[in-house]
């Protein structure tokens, strides 16, 4: 079936990976039909290779061997198969996907429907009697991708009764809002989650015309005004076409994320949004991986003070053509005179071509081809605040000459590393005692800026210059720089393991020596990230 | 500049320069179809009021002058901030039907800075504040059941910041 399973390529159109996606699907499901032998059967066995070629599509040739076996053991497996299949797709979203395996798995217990137990009909067993049966299968099928399989069965249903719509309405989804309270919260998570994996589920046109309900509270500010207390106050918000609702929740995510999300909690109707809009969170995605800076080797955009480095080959050294090439990090190079300690040979090894940019649309075939599995999970960096790393350790102190202590004190040294990032490859990086809510806020560009220009040897000692105030706290801060490291073998392939963007690599001139070393994050305490909101507008300029 | 009129959804007559009308798309290619043989003959604009309409000519008056936008979808994509000029935003401070109508006209007459605005006005008035608070700046009934909200919440904490 998929012994040359095709590979995909990175597109630079934003609808041309879901379209690669459905090509890929349409193609197995055209394969699977012109197999000779007993098409219908092979049903389980295609759902399995398929929904296998969503997460390691490079895994060739799904054994076909079952096909000689007797029908009876033929049937066992093939709805073990299925079953294989579906957990095949579960697995690796329930590894990774702590926040989503709850309703995942009840996902399977509340609908029936969706998978078939052991002593349920299959697809060969006893032939379909009624409309309704036909519809069921047909269902079914439509889920696993066998469109054209699933269409002459509902071609059939329809045939036999018109009305089977209705039917099957009422047997799966009775009284639709008693169920949905009586489920909790599992039956709104089916429903927003499928557009993701079932695109064509029974589900998603429920949910997705559900419109924003306007309230009836009377709102009491709004007495005030003009509006007669027995009108509930207008909701335009509800009447303005969904396209629309889409450009300003676009201009919302790429503004603020954490907004973004959390209108999932606001009513059913924009749930619906951010869970199942591709092309929001594909803008999401862009902005998040295509401006981390990604290199490998030699492969750097700046160089460790800051400066960017050309971005192309050329002997030219002329400062406006880096100027110019590298305009969009200008603003936020840090610029510094003399100290030209870069060897020329490094330059041009340096200079070799421009970072990779990450692929997503390749990339995104292992979180199930969701961009909004992909934001979660894989790792990205973000400009909009600091790293913070608490390191703490005990140390025995002297003991002190008193007669009324026994014991030597023992003192608990808490000290912090600091991380800042910034899109053009430039990290800041400070190790000091004080506390993050005396540093974050100092931890800048000008800050930066200030020490170096105040400062004349490349140590930074600036204890002959009068810092005001915050500045104190960061005057040991040290520049360096940064990158995504891939390898550019595996790199971008759906299938490869080693996950790029796993790994940060920094760069960074040690205190004393003077020295530059490569710096691992691998020793350090975990990180946790700080938002600080005073950067955004930094970052926004820069981004922007 | 050649005058030229437009008519509002309520048959009011508004009187508005070419090249002001121009930066609607809709009304640039209509006038580009037709010729200009109708010119004195208004152009009806059937889904938009009168009060509304004059909005959005006083905008596209105070924006004549703009450069024209950038084609390249991914220059304008990358324009991440919801930062709205000062001008902008004055003129963006109505009540939220007007500010919804001058959306949706932006929309049908095709004037994307404009729409763009509007929108990001709109972005910021959900930026930063709660579901809740959500809710009532819009009129927006929760339609969740507790035991709802609460799973989608305890799903979407990974976003919040600490």
């Amino acid at each position: 079936m998929s012994n040359n399973p095709i590979e995909p390529k990175p597109a630079s159109d934003g609808l041309a990976d879901e379209l690669e996606t459905f090509r890929r699907r349409w193609a197995e499901d055209l394969k699977s039909q012109k197999e000779p032998v007993a098409p219908q059967s092979k049903a389980g066995e295609a759902s399995s290779s398929h929904s296998r070629s969503q997460d390691q599509p490079a895994d060739a040739g799904v054994p076909v061997n079952h096909v000689e076996a007797t029908p009876q053991v033929h049937r066992r497996r093939q709805s073990q198969h299925a079953r294989d299949g579906l957990q095949a797709l579960q697995a690796p979203r329930e590894s990774r996907a702590y926040h989503e395996d709850s309703f995942r798995s009840i996902d399977l217990d509340s609908k029936p429907l969706l998978v078939l137990g052991p002593g349920e009909r299959s697809l060969t067993q006893a032939p379909l009697k009624t409309a309704l049966e036909h519809y069921e299968v047909a269902v079914e099928l439509e889920k696993e991708g066998k469109i054209s399989d699933s269409v002459k069965l509902y071609r059939k249903a329809f045939k036999m009764d018109a009305a089977v719509q209705d039917l099957y309405k009422q047997k799966y989804f009775p009284r639709q809002p008693e169920q949905a309270r009586k489920d909790g919260p599992f039956a709104i998570e089916n429903a927003s989650d499928e557009p993701i994996t079932l695109p064509t589920s029974e589900l998603i046109p429920t949910l997705s015309s559900i419109p924003i309900i306007p309230g009836t509270e009377i709102n009491l500010a709004s007495l005030k005004g003009k509006q007669s207390y027995r009108r509930p106050p207008p909701c335009p918000i509800s009447t303005v076409p969904r396209e629309i609702l889409l450009h300003i929740l676009l201009k919302l995510a790429q503004s603020d994320i954490s907004s973004f999300v959390r209108c999932a909690t606001v009513c059913k109707a924009l749930c619906y949004i951010v869970y199942s809009d591709r092309q929001i969170w594909k803008a999401v995605c862009d902005t998040a991986y295509g401006n981390m800076v990604w290199g490998t080797g030699p492969l750097w955009v700046c160089d460790i003070k800051g400066r960017p480095l050309p971005r192309s080959l050329g002997p030219s050294k002329d400062a406006s053509t880096t100027a110019s090439l590298t305009s969009q990090f200008s603003s936020l190079a840090v610029l510094e005179e003399g100290n030209q300690e870069e060897g020329s040979g490094d330059d041009d090894s340096e200079r070799l071509d421009l970072p990779t940019r990450p692929y997503d649309d390749v990339e995104v075939l292992k979180y199930t081809a969701s961009y909004r599995a992909m934001f979660i999970d894989r790792p990205r960096v973000r400009y909009n605040g600091v790293y913070i790393s608490t390191c703490t350790y005990y140390r025995t102190g002297h003991p002190v000459n008193t007669n009324l202590t026994l014991s030597n004190p023992i003192h608990l040294v808490t000290y912090y590393r600091y991380l800042r990032f910034f899109p053009s490859g430039f990290v800041l990086t400070l190790l000091t005692p004080a506390e993050p809510s005396e540093v974050v806020h100092a931890l800048t560009l000008e800050n930066y800026h200030h020490l170096v220009s105040n400062s004349t040897s490349p140590h930074f000692t600036v204890s002959s210059i009068i810092l005001t105030g915050s500045l104190t706290n960061v005057k040991h801060m040290l520049p360096g720089r940064w990158r995504m490291v891939f390898d550019p073998r595996t790199y971008p392939s759906p299938s490869s393991t080693d996950e790029p963007g796993g790994r940060i690599e920094i760069e960074a001139v040690a205190t004393l020596t003077d020295d530059r070393s490569m710096y691992s994050l691998k020793n350090d305490k975990p990180y946790y990230f700080s938002r600080v909101k005073a950067y955004e507008k930094v970052v926004l300029e820069a981004t922007g | 500049m050649a005058p030229m009129k437009l008519l509002s959804s309520d048959n009011v007559e508004i009187e508005v320069e070419k090249e002001v009308a121009e930066r609607s798309v809709l009304i640039k290619n209509m006038l580009e179809d037709v010729g200009d043989t109708t010119v004195g003959a208004p152009i009806p604009i059937p889904n938009v009021n009168e009060g509304v309409l004059r909005k959005v000519i006083e905008w596209c008056e105070h924006h004549r002058n703009d450069p024209p936008q950038p084609a390249d979808e991914d220059s304008d994509s990358r324009k991440k901030s919801t930062d709205i000029e000062e001008w902008d935003q004055k003129f963006m401070q109505v009540d939220q039907e007007m500010l919804f109508e001058i959306i949706l006209a932006a929309n049908y007459l095709d004037i994307k800075p404009l729409l763009d605005v509007g929108c990001k006005t709109v972005a910021n008035m959900i930026k930063g504040k709660s579901p809740e608070e959500i809710r009532k700046t819009f009129n927006i009934q929760n339609d969740f059941t507790p035991e709802e909200e609460d799973q989608i919440r305890r799903e979407n904490e990974w976003a919040e910041d600490r």
